[in-house]
């Protein structure tokens, strides 16, 4: 046998997986042959060495996740973004619901007393449901969100930035109940978007700052988000919306109204129901 | 079956579904030992992370035709080193020259030895010499030898996983990883050679 097909052998003779014929020619070239059996030496050695390739400490950048969503935001095909469907399965026989969800920034986890960087709100009440295995309430009291979502099953409670698609926090909930505390310490409105694992669609939840600014340079036309946006920024309410067709382009430049309900029923496309409870407008798609 | 693989496959059939958040979940759950991956063939965290961000791109427009048949991690890595393959075969399609491309002057090759422009002097001397002198050679080794070499002794694939990751018989698998550490043990000889190194010298 040639050297060279000898050197294919010597991968499973450093594993110890080569047949015991081979193994012996193997052994006895490497007594005949100095320079083979060097080779071979060599051959380890570099095996040797590759075996801390897998200990190598790899550092994870932190702009990682941002630039996958990014990616996917971009190229993913539009239509999954919204075909997201909220309570899909829930299979409650009545819910009188007003939902509320409050904003972001800083989240505040409430069963675990641990703050995060930046939060999502929902709150939803009252849900009256006799069969429900996974429920999410929002409530806004005082002027602060909170969101309780309870599952029944194990899953998972995804809360991002809506216009970024930047990961805010994740609960994973294994039949039991989360609540979330979100707040919005920023200059203008924050659009939190709320994914619960098994569910085609967010919940999408506006949430005015603490500090209101005096003016919104947001202009009077864009997509349904931006009006929600101009609302809750001027009327300093939080508002919970769930719909496909959040891209409609609306105008409200010019419109007189003065209050937030007025103004939306005024603007939105008539496909969209408007309720308002406790502080919360709920807006949903027929 | 593991629990890991059956919580995937409902995790995949959710995102077949069109459901967002699972897809959101999977890249959580995945996306740092994707980076890992991709780091170790690219060894630049810029090009890792497109390379993890174009991989999951993938993942997304082809996961309706994702049977199952192999891990989802499996099919991960065959993803990234496809786009890692890709990556640079549109690199040397371009005009410029790269750096890890030997001059030709004649008769004998010489390689580049152009240093990492991102790497300052300290980090240099922190890293074990062991370490860049195996890089270094790692570099020079055709990218889906590359590859091969990361699968099994990085991400500690078997040799199994490697032959359903490539979609190679497992055979072919074994002959080509034994010539690929072939390879590198000459590459690394020569960058003894060249710059009195070996790879077995304890730094």
């Amino acid at each position: 046998m040639s050297s060279n097909s000898l050197r294919d052998h010597f991968s499973a003779y450093y594993e110890g997986s080569l047949e015991p014929g081979l193994v012996v020619v193997l052994e006895n070239a490497f007594r005949t042959d100095s320079g083979l059996k060097a080779e071979y030496e060599r051959f380890s050695e570099t095996l040797d060495s590759l075996g801390h390739m897998a200990i190598e400490d790899i550092p994870i950048p932190n702009f990682l996740s941002d630039r996958i969503q990014s990616r996917l935001n971009v190229e993913a095909p539009k239509a999954r973004w919204y075909e997201l469907v909220w309570i899909r399965q829930l299979g409650f026989t009545a819910v009188a619901a007003t939902a509320i969800i409050g904003a972001v920034v800083a989240i505040q986890s409430k069963d675990s007393g641990t703050v995060a960087q930046a939060g999502v709100a929902t709150s939803n009440q009252p849900q009256v449901s006799t069969q429900a295995t996974d429920i999410l309430k929002v409530s806004v009291e005082g002027g602060n969100a909170t969101a309780t979502f309870t599952g029944s099953t194990s899953k998972s409670v995804i809360v991002t930035d809506h216009e970024s698609q930047k990961l805010l926090k994740k609960y994973d909930v294994t039949a039991g109940t989360v609540q979330i505390g979100l707040e919005n310490p920023g200059a203008e409105a924050f659009v939190f978007q709320v994914d619960v694992t098994g569910e085609k669609r967010p919940t999408l939840v506006v949430v005015p700052p603490v500090t209101r600014s005096t003016t919104s340079d947001l202009k009077g036309t864009g997509g349904v988000i931006d009006l929600l946006k101009y609302v809750s920024d001027r009327f300093n309410v939080h508002i919970q919306i769930t719909a496909d067709n959040v891209k409609d382009t609306v105008r409200w430049d010019g419109i007189k109204s003065t209050s937030a309900n007025e103004i939306l029923e005024e603007v939105l496309p008539k496909n969209f129901t408007i309720q308002e409870s406790d502080g919360l407008i709920v807006i949903q798609d027929r | 079956m593991s629990d890991n693989f059956q919580a995937d496959a409902m995790l995949i059939e959710r995102v077949q579904r069109g459901d967002r958040a699972s897809l959101n979940e999977l890249v959580l759950k995945y996306q740092d030992r994707a980076y890992q991956y991709a780091f170790r063939l690219t060894r630049n965290p810029e090009e890792a992370a497109d390379t993890v961000a174009d991989a999951f791109v993938r993942v997304n427009n082809a996961i309706k035709n994702f049977k199952g048949q192999s891990s989802f991690s499996t099919w991960l890595y065959r993803i990234i080193t496809n786009c890692y393959l890709d990556r640079k075969k549109k690199e040397k399609n371009r005009s410029t020259v790269s750096l890890d491309a030997p001059i030709n002057q004649g008769d004998d090759e010489v390689l580049r030895d152009i240093e990492d422009p991102g790497r300052t002097p300290e980090e240099d001397v922190i890293r074990n010499e062991r370490e860049a002198v195996l890089q270094r050679a790692l570099a020079k080794l055709p990218e889906f030898q590359k590859a091969m070499i990361v699968m099994y002794h990085a991400e500690q694939l078997s040799y199994e996983e490697i032959a359903e990751a490539l979609d190679l018989p497992l055979g072919t698998v074994k002959s080509r990883l034994n010539r690929a550490r072939l390879s590198l043990r000459e590459l690394l000889e020569k960058d003894a050679e060249l710059f009195g190194t070996a790879v077995s010298q304890e730094s």
